[in-house]
Order: structure tokens, then sequence, then C-alpha cells
């Protein structure tokens, strides 16, 4: 086993790592029996965590996991993607779940899959129903409406 | 029965004009536990006969409402406890207690977000005293025999602040004898089977609970805390027989309640309501089959009076449920 | 054997094919697939909706129309972990790690008619360990204390790692993070707040559903955007035929074994009270790599079809062993065991050792109910799978944003609260990163199932002990699993050690 640095990983071992931390620190205040799980969970991810950081755990042949993991997908279209995840969780959140469906829906089609508009717009527009359908009138579960509309719940 | 129906038909005929408004729209009865549970099966047997009584009160008024059991678990019951004290007092929202385990906080002396003795206490649905059940095969066969160990009792039970708990610590704590409590167990069902399997010695179970579970033999009970002992408990003692019949007093009560400012007049026609369904033949045969006891009283100020009794009495015990 | 009168099973079956049991049958069934179908929802969910309709019911149509609901859930539950990598319920998880993997490949429709397969035969075969075990339902609800369970926990999240192989210390720390995030909230032993922070929300610890759907589905769905294409890959739409999904159908005959071991592991596991499916599938996955030849080890995670058969007859199996804690003593042995148990109790039913003398003849059609509604969704899934899997093949740019509103939606709908909404986004992030950088995420969920158990198991098992683990030592129950453990553990260390002493490159 040598001991090697292990660059690749170490933008998720450093996080993890202070997070055993945080989670070994705080665990420490509560009582034993609360503290049992925290604790020894927590010690065991900083030594394994130190365990990866040195490179100990790899193998002759982690090259190509290293290049499948990453799957050709570079820093910025991640970032990308996962802001625009967001967008759909806050755009729910403004104008609640289903009317940010139609409209999410609608501008990923339109603006970015460059797919027509009465395509996109259709689509939008069905799921929104079938969404309502299926939810509000058969199952009768009341969905969020967005942040603005008082006196719900 | 038949004739506390009549009655109650008759009180609401002559009370029609004052309260026709009610109810305006569906109504809800808040469950603090999820779905499958003693006190969920309770209150959605009891739902349909809520709304005949509401749809016969209303008469031609009456658009097909209905009342909606909705479950709100969480945080053992405290969610729902919150939701119904900010709701309004319309009476179209009401809850399920547990009594005294939502109690807790008062008996305590913590702050939980809601205030149990502020709600509008309608009526009793339900509850049950307790016993003292061991294995039949097991090494005890008396309730001196549980006092005559050496050393703890090992007690299987689900968690602190559960009803059965304080009853259980409650009890033990009367006759200076100590407990050790293997909490955990997923429901009352689990941890008398823990009894039976040998994880603990001795544990307490609400008296109906332990009817139903006992159609087997497997358990023997070995005190009721009641005034008569059941007859289905042979061999039980109670509280007179040890020299304690304060213990009598030791019970789970099911009731209902709104929020907190609801008019005395619509209180009464809840207190009504859940008397009516409550004294149904139907609801009555359904808990003699299945073991679940019913009872109701004949006004919310009886109601009130009951949940302070109950409270008042844990309250004397709340140094050992100190956690 | 009284249980096994052969009059009222006749009976029960016979009554099945009455029309109006059959329509009842029929609409359990699809309620149940639809449900499964959509994440958050699942067979719970389902039962407890059925529940003011059953009231009404007679009780055995109320039976028969619960029974459809139950089982079903987790056969269409594949098909969305199959095509998005969402499971459709929790035990579905286990299926997305190969299921997935084949969709990509552009073999959506073979993965589909292994899975409904594995579904349907695995149910019938759980049904019918259950009823071998019928008789001796008390001793074995008997035989299972806090002990054995806190050795299963351990066997669970041992043979998980494990079967990662290489990453075994990658896999170790995600399960560990899943430990962790499984303490939070309030302690049921001590009454302790852990983590808490003082928010209310995480009072009662993050939720399994929401958690899963953001860590399997949302955290794909970040991949697939940024990814861009679709979700197949490479292969071809039209690939994606009757055929493809029959010869699917045919691997779970073809790996019988398989099959067979992944329905007892489901009864035996759905037998334990509260382990539940999700254990149930994943064990089954892992058993199913850590016996296979060192050699076919590696494809795990890439496509295996025994990766698919082996947790979906698992999931399937697991509510007929769910009945045997159940029938016994009324403790129900999964979540939608104790919705059912209540609409038993409200149709004057009383579950516990008596209801297979009372109630016989009820026990009996719910039993033949399960069987048929199993095959009746088989049936159904194998016929829609050709047309659904081709979803494969639909843009990201328009299955990202409908994928991501059921998922959002069906996270909220479980409690109605925004706060899933926003956990599910968050372990999006959390799974996503773990994706990236190689981490396997399997480990995950099963800490998160299985933590709690262990933890509390633990401390059990130690005041039944008198505060020494020697009891471990004392049951020979225990001293089985306990074998079980270093037996996987020495059978997988050999073929780690021996393959990469021969191994010079991986092909």
């Amino acid at each position: 086993m040598k001991i090697r640095l292990d660059q690749d990983n170490l933008s998720l071992l450093l996080p993890l790592t202070a997070f055993a931390v945080g989670t070994l620190y705080i665990g420490s205040n509560y009582g034993p029996v609360s503290a049992f799980i925290p604790f020894w969970a927590s010690i065991f991810m900083l030594v394994t965590c130190l365990f990866v950081l040195l490179g100990m755990d790899k193998a002759v042949d982690d090259e190509e996991d290293h290049a499948a993991a990453k799957g050709g997908l570079d820093n910025h279209n991640v970032l990308a993607s996962a802001l625009w995840i967001t967008v759909y969780v806050v755009m729910a959140y403004l104008v609640g779940l289903i009317p940010a469906a139609v409209i999410y829906t609608f501008l990923s089609m339109y603006f970015f899959g460059g797919k027509k508009l009465p395509m996109a717009a259709g689509t939008s527009v069905v799921l929104g129903l079938i969404l309502f359908g299926l939810f509000e009138f058969i199952l009768e579960k009341e969905l969020y409406k967005g942040v603005f509309i008082e006196g719900y719940f | 029965m038949r004739f506390l129906t009549a009655l109650v038909a008759l009180g609401l005929i002559a009370s029609a004009p004052v309260q026709a408004a009610f109810p305006e729209k569906d109504i809800e009865i808040v469950i603090p536990y999820g779905p499958g549970g003693g006190f969920d099966t309770l209150t959605r047997k009891l739902a349909p006969y809520l709304e005949e009584y509401f749809a016969k009160k209303a008469g031609k008024n009456f658009n097909n409402i209905k009342v909606v059991p909705k479950n709100m678990p969480g945080a053992s019951g405290k969610k729902a406890a919150v939701y119904t004290s900010k709701q309004k007092p319309d009476g179209h929202t009401v809850q399920i207690f547990n009594i005294p385990g939502h109690g807790l906080p008062y008996i305590q002396g913590k702050d939980a977000g809601y205030d149990i003795t502020e709600y509008s206490w309608l009526n009793r649905v339900g509850g049950d005293g307790y016993v003292v059940i061991v294995a039949k095969d097991g090494p005890y066969k008396t309730f001196q025999d549980l006092l005559d160990k050496s050393g703890d009792l090992k007690i299987p039970e689900q968690g602190p602040g559960s009803t059965s708990n304080m009853a259980n610590k409650i009890t033990w704590a009367t006759f200076n004898k100590g407990g050790e409590y293997i909490y955990g167990y997923k429901s009352s069902r689990d941890y008398s089977t823990a009894v039976l399997r040998g994880d603990g010695d001795v544990t307490m179970l609400a008296a109906g609970s332990a009817k139903r579970y006992n159609k087997a033999g497997d358990f023997r009970i070995v005190a009721h805390w009641a005034d008569q002992v059941d007859p289905a408990f042979e061999g039980a003692v109670n509280g007179n027989d040890v020299g304690h019949p304060e213990l009598h007093d030791l019970g789970l009560l099911r009731m209902i309640a709104g929020p907190a400012g609801m008019d005395p007049e619509l209180m009464k026609t809840w207190n009504e309501a859940l008397a009516y369904a409550v004294n149904h033949p139907d609801i009555q045969a359904w808990s003699a089959k299945t073991g679940n006891p019913v009872l109701a009283y004949d006004s919310p100020e009886k109601t009130k009076e009951v949940l302070m009794k109950n409270l008042g009495y844990f309250k004397q015990f709340s140094k050992i449920f100190a956690n | 054997m009284e249980a096994l009168d052969l009059a009222v099973i006749g009976d029960a079956w016979l009554r099945l094919f009455e029309l109006d049991s059959l329509l009842y049958l029929v609409l359990g069934t699809l309620i149940g697939l639809i449900f499964g179908v959509l994440p958050g929802l699942g067979g719970t969910t389902a039962l407890a909706l059925m529940i003011p309709f059953s009231m009404s019911m007679d009780a055995g149509d109320a039976i028969i129309l619960m029974a459809g609901v139950m089982g079903v859930a987790p056969t269409s539950g594949a098909v969305t972990a199959i095509l998005l990598n969402t499971p459709g319920t929790a035990p579905n998880a286990a299926t997305t790690l190969d299921g997935y993997p084949l969709a990509q490949q552009g073999k959506a429709g073979f993965a589909i008619g292994a899975a409904a397969a594995a579904s349907g035969l695995g149910g019938i075969i759980g049904i019918i360990f259950l009823i071998a075990m019928v008789p001796i339902t008390r001793e074995i609800v008997l035989m299972f204390a806090p002990t054995e369970f806190l050795l299963l926990a351990v066997l669970g999240l041992v043979t998980v790692s494990l079967s990662t192989g290489k990453k075994f210390v990658k896999s170790l720390i995600v399960g560990l993070f899943g430990l962790i995030i499984a303490s939070v909230g309030y302690h049921e032993v001590t009454g302790e707040e852990r983590f808490t922070f003082g928010i209310d929300y995480l009072w009662d610890g993050f939720k399994l559903v929401p958690v899963m759907i953001g860590f399997f589905a949302v955290s794909e769905m970040i991949n697939l955007w940024a990814k861009r294409g679709s979700v197949a890959a490479s292969g071809e739409m039209e690939a994606i035929n009757l055929r493809q999904v029959l010869q699917g159908c045919l691997e779970p005959i073809k790996r019988w074994k398989v099959l067979l071991r992944g329905s007892a592991i489901g009864t035996g596991v759905g037998a334990l009270p509260g382990v539940g499916g999700t254990v149930a599938a994943f064990m089954a996955y892992t058993i199913a790599v850590t016996t296979a030849k060192p050699s076919e080890r590696d494809s795990f995670g890439k496509g295996n079809i025994v990766g698919v058969i082996a947790p979906e007859s698992a999931n399937n199996a697991k509510e007929g062993g769910a009945l045997v804690p159940t029938l016994a003593f009324g403790i129900p042995g999964s979540a939608e065991m104790a919705v059912f148990l209540s609409v038993l109790v409200l149709h004057g039913m009383v579950p516990g050792p008596t209801i297979m003398t009372e109630s016989l003849d009820i026990i009996w059609i719910l039993i033949a109910a399960a069987a048929a509604s199993g095959v009746i969704a088989s049936i159904i899934t194998i016929s829609a799978a050709s047309s659904i899997a081709k979803l494969t093949f639909v843009d990201s740019r328009t299955l990202v944003p409908i994928v991501l509103a059921f998922a959002m939606i069906g996270s909220y709908s479980l409690d109605n609260e925004i706060y899933d909404v926003f956990t599910t986004l968050a372990f999006g992030f959390v799974g996503f990163i773990f994706m990236r950088f190689g981490f396997p995420r399997i480990a995950f969920p099963l800490a998160i199932v299985l933590g709690p158990l262990m933890e509390t198991s633990y401390f059990q098992t130690l005041r039944i002990g008198d505060g020494t683990l020697s009891i471990l030592f004392d049951r020979p129950q225990s001293i089985v699993i306990m074998l079980l453990i270093v037996g996987c553990v020495a059978y997988y260390l050999k073929g780690f050690l021996t393959s990469s002493e021969g191994k010079e490159t991986s092909a």
C-alpha cells in the first residue's frame, strides 16, 4: 500500500472529514446512550476518510474508475445543472408545485431543448393537467400553492 | 341506549334553530398518530356516526357534509396538538387526544408549544384502566412474586413518556420496587410479546388491550387497577387488595377537544354528537367484540373535570417522570 | 393442522372468482400499481386512502381490495427504478443499481420484463413460504429478540459495504454518513434530541422517502441534465419490443436459484417486524453479489440482470412474510400491514393468535387475493413495458422537468410539508456529489433504515443481558447469524484476495 495524497477526491474528502469532526464535537455533548452512534460513526468516518485521503484504498486498476466517475462532465455543466434543478424548487416555493411544473417544463423544453413552441407549450400544459387531475382531483391531496397565497394551512 | 339516543334527538330538535349554522363545511378530526393505531381506528369508527348526528340535526340544510379523519403524526403527538390549538374555534376542527400522554409537558412543567388545559374539551370517547401482566409460563404467579424478586424488575416498554410507561413508573414507585426499563419496542403488542419471549419480567397494558392480546391465554394478569377487577382477569389483585386504592386513578383517557374559545352552545352540540356516536348500538357492539372500551359523558364540564383530575393525579408523580 | 383446512382454502379461491370480487381485485391491483409508480406515494399511502372506502364494504370484499393494493406497489415501483433511477417505493431502491444501467444500455424492456416476472413469482413464493409457516408463526415471532435484530442489522450493513468490492472503504464512508443522518431527531430510548438545532422539522429526523427521492432521483436528474442526451446512452429504441420484454421474463426462471434465494430472504426479513421491504431488497441484492462468482462480481452495478431479479423477488415476497407476525400477534411486519391491521379491526376482526381460529376464511381469502394480484400486476406491467420503456429515449430537456415535477410533488404529498421538498433537493445534491466522486451510494439507504434499528437493539440487548453482550452467545439464533456475518466476510475476502492475485489488468 503506497501512501499518496488522493488529490482527485480531496474536494469531497475534506468536507466529509470536517463533517465527521463536527459530528464528533456536537455528539460528545449528548448523554452516553444518545452519543453512542454519533461518536463511533464519526470516529470511523474520520479513520476511513484519512485512509482514502492518503490513497491507501487504491488498487491497481483505479484509473478506470476515476475516468468513469467523472464521466466526461466538466464542472461548468454540473454547476449549471444543479442551479437549474434548484430553480424548480424555488419556483415551486413561490408559485406552487403545479404552476411551477408547467412553467419549468416549458422553459426547459423551449429555451434549453430547442423544441418548437407548440410542442413545449402543449407538453407543459398536459403535464399540469395530469398532475392536477391525479393529485388534487383523484387523490384529493391539496398541493402547495405557493408562498403568496394566504390562508393556506 | 335507545332512550338516550331518543333523548338526544329530542334535545337537538328543540335546539335546532339556534345552531342551524353548524356545520357549514367538512369537519376535520385530527389524529395525532399514523394510520393503524388505536386512536386512528376509534376515530374512523366514530366518524360516520358523527356525520349521522350532524345530518339529523341540520335536517334539510345539511349539504352532505363529511367528517374527515386526518392523520397528523409527528413529534409523538405534539405536532397535531400544536396544529389544533391554532385553528379557528368554529367547531370544524377537533382532535382526539391521548391523556395523560399529551399532558406530559404540563405534568413536567415544560413548554411544548401547546397548553393542554386551554383546549375546548368536548367529550371523552374511550380510555381504560391498567393491568400488570407477566408471561403465563414464567416464574411469577402473583403480584407479590414480582415484589419479592431480588433486584430490579426488567420492564420492556415503548419509550419514556408513553402513558403505560408512566403507569409502570407510578406503580413500582408506590411499592418502592426498582425498575430497569428496556425501551425501544415499537408498540404495546411488541413490548408485551417481549415479556412472553423473556426479554423482561413484567409490563403494563391498558385493560382492553390485555384482553385482546390474551385471547390465546399466553399472559397472566396479576393486577388490575380498578375498583372492580374485570372477570376476565382471574386471580388478579386490585388496589384495595394491596393497600393502595389510589392506584385506581391510573388510567388512559381518549378525549376529543377543539381549539380554545369555542362557543359553549357549540361545545354542547359536539358533546352530544360524540355521546350519540359512542352510545350507538353498532359502536357498542364493535367495542365489545374487539375489546376497545368506549365511554362518553353528558357534558363538556364533566369532561374537563375528569381531564383535570387525571392530570392532577399524574402531576403528583412529576418527579418520577423527570427524564 | 386445522389452519390448513382444504375446504376453507378451496372456498376462498372460489370466492375470488366471483364477479364483484374480481372487480375489487383488479381495482385494488391497479391502484397499487399507479401508486407504486409515483415516487413518494407507494403502498402505504394507497392503503391509507382506501380505509374510508373499505369501511362501508363487506369484510371479504374489503380484504380483497386491500390485498390487491398491498403487495403490488413494488412491482410498478421497479419500472421507474429501472427507467429513471427513481425508486417508485423505497424497496425498489436496490433495483436501480443494475436496472438503470440496463436502461442506459437500451435494454429497459429486458429489465422490466425480468423485474415484473421476478416480482410476480417472488410474491407467489412468498405466499407459499407463508403457508408453510402458518402453523409455527407464533414460534417464529418469539424466536427473534432484539439480540437477533442487532445482529441482522450488522449483517445488512456489513454485506452491503462488501458488495461494492474494491470500493469497500468508500462505501463504508457513505454508510457511516447515513448512520449519522439517521441519528438526527428525537431519540426513542433516551428522549434526547440529537442534531435538531431547535428546528421543529428535524424533531422526527429526516424522513426516508424524501431523502431517497432526492438521493436517487434528483441526483440522477442533475446528472442527466448536465450530460444531455437521454437515459439510454446506447442501443436503439426499436430494440425495445415485446420480444425483449419476454426475454427478460424468462431470466428469473433461468436463474431460479437467485429467485428462490431472493424470495426466501424477502419472506424471512418480512417476517421480522419493523425491518421491512427496503432491507429485504438490499439484503437480497448484496447476498446475490456476495454469492456470485468472483469474475461476475464486477459486473454488478453495471447492468447484471441478477441485480434486478434478487431485490425484486425479495420485495414482493416480503408481504407474505409480513403476514407472519401480523397474524400471529397482531404486530405489523411492515408499514402496509399496520394500516391493513386497522382495516381488520374496523371490520370487527381481532388480529392475534385467535384470528386463525375465528376468521380463518377471511385469512385464506386474503392469501388467495394477494397471490392473484401479484400475478395480475405482473401481466399488466409486462404488457405495458415495451411502450413505457421507450421513455428512456426521451431527451433530457423534456424528461428532467417532468420527472422532477413528479418527484418533488411525490415528496411533498407524503405529509403535505414543503420542507420535505427542500430535503429532497438537499439530498439530491449530496447524492450527486457522492456519485460524481465515485462513492457507491448503496450503503446510504440501508444505513438510514438499519441504523436506528441497530442502535435501539443494541441497548435493548444490553439491558436484557444485564449490562453485557454475553447474551449474544447464549442464544443459538444469535450464533447462527454471527456465523453468517463471519461467513460472508470470509467468502468475500477470499474472492477479493484470489482475484487480485490472479489479475493483471481488468478486461
